[in-house]
């Protein structure tokens, strides 16, 4: 049976995303490996927050590529895991985003928040109790 | 943020409410399943897997987070990063995929192939074969 390696690779499909590469830089200092544009002002970037890599895109409907502004809704939220979720997602408010539960201790052994970015995309922003 | 504590990404995959079967991710990826919280019906509403190592979810949907069926597509594509693209893309495509992309060698230095899975959501299977394509690729966009 294949062995497949660790890694998942998520893209994240957006509007706006040279705005959106700059929010989640402010958000959750992430860093731009490569940023690619478009002659349209469309990017594809390659963005790590210490260590874990994710990739932002321009949406591409005719590749069924949705944002969460086109679809009303996001069909993947991201579960961050972080040392500090309270700060992490207080920088990200700070950045824009806003909150749909606040950070707290959840009985299934997470301290946990919910925020939704600027974009659409759901994070939440978490530490194992 | 503190730098010594390595964050990670723990997706959470929204699916419509109903289903039971979800063997499909064994089956394809090997994943393994930690635990799986049942609707009273027997029906998932949150699952969890691993694959080396690394975990992500099901999660019955909610009004914010449709499943893809609802909403129409997808708002995030998953890189799932393997040795043998060709032979992970066969297997999730005889476990119940549906072929969105054929596996091939691209310019930019990775072999990737795309799949859809039973509950909507788009996987790319890719392996990167040849950083300095990656790089040349980069450098000359």
């Amino acid at each position: 049976m294949e062995k497949p390696g660790a890694a998942f690779l998520p893209t994240l499909s957006v509007r706006r995303g040279a705005a959106a590469v700059e929010f989640y830089k402010k958000a959750f200092n992430a860093e731009v490996l490569f940023c690619l544009t478009d002659p349209d002002g469309g990017v594809v970037a390659e963005l790590s927050i210490h260590g874990v890599r994710f990739l932002v895109a321009d949406e591409a409907p005719e590749y069924e590529n949705f944002s969460p502004e086109t679809l009303g809704g996001s069909t993947v939220r991201m579960g961050l895991v972080v040392s500090d979720p309270d700060l992490v997602a207080k920088q990200a408010v700070a950045a824009g985003a806003e909150e749909i539960y606040p950070v707290a201790d959840q009985d299934y052994g997470y301290r946990l928040g919910r925020i939704k970015d600027p974009f659409g995309h759901h994070w939440e922003i978490c530490r194992k109790l | 943020m503190d730098m010594e504590f390595k964050p990670t990404f723990v997706p959470v995959l929204s699916v419509s409410s109903g289903i039971t079967d979800i063997e499909f991710y064994k089956n394809a990826f090997g994943a393994e399943q930690l635990w799986r919280i049942n609707n009273p019906d027997g029906t998932v509403h949150v699952a969890a897997f691993l694959i080396n190592g690394v975990q992500f979810r099901l999660h019955e949907e909610g009004s914010r987070t449709p499943s893809p069926t609802k909403a129409g597509g997808t708002t995030v594509t998953i890189a799932l990063v393997v040795d043998d693209v060709h032979a992970v893309v066969e297997r999730a495509i005889t476990a119940g995929a549906v072929l969105v992309s054929p596996v091939q060698d691209y310019e930019y230095g990775y072999r990737q192939g795309e799949i859809r899975d039973p509950f909507g959501h788009c996987w790319t299977i890719e392996k990167l074969l040849n950083p300095e394509a990656l790089a040349n690729f980069v450098r000359n966009a």
